[in-house]
């Protein structure tokens, strides 16, 4: 039934499980900040491969390759000129996404977004179903060659909408709309993140959907 | 006047009665605004401290501004403050009304309720709501009041007359029973039915026509006991339309022309008056013969002519015509209605 749902994240297992997903970014450029320490190539727990790079190499080396850029990659490179093209491959799939860091009160950040996948295990009708959604990852860096990432799990938002404790725009979706979706903007995003930080709330970042990454 | 003054202002222009509806009214319009349904706790907490923070602004243009300036005539004086206060009291709003509450309710998060652009015209719709508010309720207050105090003068005029009218009235009896008429007794029962009617009856509510008419023949009977047989008296009556007036206005007329006219000496004393209605006019003419005596004596001085006058003001302002008017010996008065 996942497979179903308007947020289809190319099958991958980790997106199987239930994130916090936006429509919006959870950042706004005045706390975006540009981090060597994801940069590189990692495993995680499961072998599975992680190659990070700054979009600013990537354009570099686009241009070097390609001479003068289309006005669409400009902007887009532009946009995002202080992220990072992830390329997460498992055994069977890679998958492309484009992850800015921003920082808030010493804490980083990522703010995911599905940029591309191979195609493959999707079929040409399902994915232009697909809806992109931006998801939250809490970013902490454990020493220089590891570097744990953990995403914003969707049963701690779901729990302050059960205690009627919040009032953030948002949808439900899914087959049964049994699924949130934010549509709040960047800045109130921003507005609820700080206050969530700063709660004293038990398990606040405990995630079903986390990866320690180890250098290779 | 005093009492009646206390008593209305307590009524009437009541802060706290005016403040309870006004923020009440504005609790529950912003609760519609800021909600989704069903309303839950959240939202009446951000609906109640967003209002605190409105409590200043409106205040400070209600109790302040608006007396000090818009009612002393300072129109744009009052406009450029009633701006800055907005923007001064949205200001502290937008600074401070998300952090204090986070601070003062950490466990809720009110995340997705005003942007900033919106909270703008909330306050400038609150404020400029409340301002006309308080101008209407003022406005309606002060109406109130202005047809009170005109109340308040008719009846004192009303007081005024009454006593005059039993003054002529004890002096017709007095000249009767010193001259030991017989017809001193009916005149004491004509005087008893007349004074029914003008204690009873004549108050600020409007009477039958009818009523009134009636009341002038029986005073014209009264004064006719007096030893005046060689005056000609002529009440001709033409009621067309059966319609109601104020008590008391055309009484004081015959008798002034009475008090003047035929006890003033004159030879052979006539007193002519002529009602009639009209679709929705009264014209009422008196004409009568009279000796002119001195000045402080003439029909205008009298106390109960400029009653009338003045009832008349208040009680037909644009509606009526009074006019008098004096010849050698001839005093006509005429009085019309419109609008009845």
């Amino acid at each position: 039934m996942k497979t179903k749902h308007l947020i289809v994240i190319f099958g991958l297992l980790l997106f199987q499980s239930c994130i916090v997903k936006s429509l919006n970014p959870f950042y706004t450029q005045d706390v975006v900040q540009f981090s060597e320490d994801f940069v590189g190539e990692w495993r995680d727990n499961n072998n599975d491969s992680w190659k990070i790079v700054p979009t600013k190499k990537e354009y570099e080396r686009q241009k070097q390759k390609e001479g003068e850029l289309s006005k669409e990659d400009k902007a887009f490179f532009e946009t995002y000129k202080n992220s990072y093209l992830v390329e997460y491959s498992d055994n069977a799939k890679t998958s492309y996404f484009i992850a800015t860091p921003f920082k808030i009160n010493n804490q980083f950040f990522l703010d995911f977004i599905p940029y591309s996948n191979d195609g493959k295990g999707v079929n040409s009708l399902l994915q232009i179903h697909n809806v992109y959604a931006h998801s939250l990852v809490k970013l902490d860096v454990l020493n220089s060659s590891k570097i744990s990432i953990k995403w914003f799990d969707e049963k701690r938002l779901k729990k302050l909408f059960d205690e009627r404790r919040i009032k953030i725009k948002h949808e439900k979706i899914g087959v049964m709309k049994e699924d949130i979706l934010l549509t709040a903007s960047s800045k109130e995003l921003l507005q609820f993140l700080k206050k969530y930080m700063a709660s004293d709330a038990a398990k606040k970042w405990e995630t079903e959907t986390k990866f320690t990454l180890n250098k290779s | 006047m005093n009492l009646y003054s206390k008593s209305f202002h307590r009524n009437n222009h009541n802060g706290m009665l005016f403040n309870s509806v006004l923020w009440l009214f504005l609790f529950v319009v912003l609760l519609f605004v800021f909600s989704d349904f069903p309303i839950e706790q959240i939202d009446l907490i951000y609906t109640i401290s967003y209002l605190v923070t409105l409590v200043v602004p409106v205040v400070l243009s209600i109790y302040y501004l608006i007396p000090r300036y818009l009612k002393e005539g300072k129109n744009l004086v009052f406009i450029i403050l009633l701006t800055a206060n907005i923007l001064f009291f949205y200001g502290i709003n937008f600074l401070f009304h998300n952090k204090l509450i986070d601070f003062l309710f950490p466990e809720f998060y009110f995340v997705s309720y005003v942007d900033d652009f919106t909270s703008l015209f909330v306050f400038l719709g609150v404020i400029l709501f409340a301002v006309s508010a308080k101008l209407l309720e003022d406005w309606l207050y002060l109406n109130q009041k202005e047809k009170t105090m005109l109340q308040l003068e008719l009846t004192a005029l009303k007081n005024q007359i009454n006593p005059h009218f039993l003054f002529n009235a004890l002096n017709v009896l007095y000249s009767l029973s010193i001259n030991k008429k017989e017809e001193t007794t009916t005149a004491i029962l004509n005087l008893s039915d007349i004074l029914r009617y003008v204690i009873y009856e004549a108050t600020d509510k409007k009477i039958s026509i009818q009523k009134e008419v009636e009341l002038i023949k029986s005073y014209i009977d009264f004064e006719k006991k007096r030893n005046i047989s060689d005056a000609r008296i002529e009440f001709n009556c033409k009621i067309e339309k059966e319609m109601n007036i104020y008590p008391m206005i055309l009484l004081p007329l015959i008798e002034n022309a009475f008090k003047h006219g035929l006890k003033s000496g004159v030879e052979n004393p006539y007193i002519e008056m002529d009602l009639s209605t009209q679709e929705n006019q009264l014209l009422f003419t008196i004409e009568n013969n009279y000796l002119p005596m001195t000045k402080e004596d003439d029909h205008f001085s009298g106390v109960g002519l400029e009653n009338v006058k003045k009832q008349l003001e208040i009680l037909y302002t644009n509606n009526y015509n009074f006019t008098t008017s004096s010849g050698k010996e001839i005093y006509t008065t005429t009085l019309s209605i419109t609008n009845l």
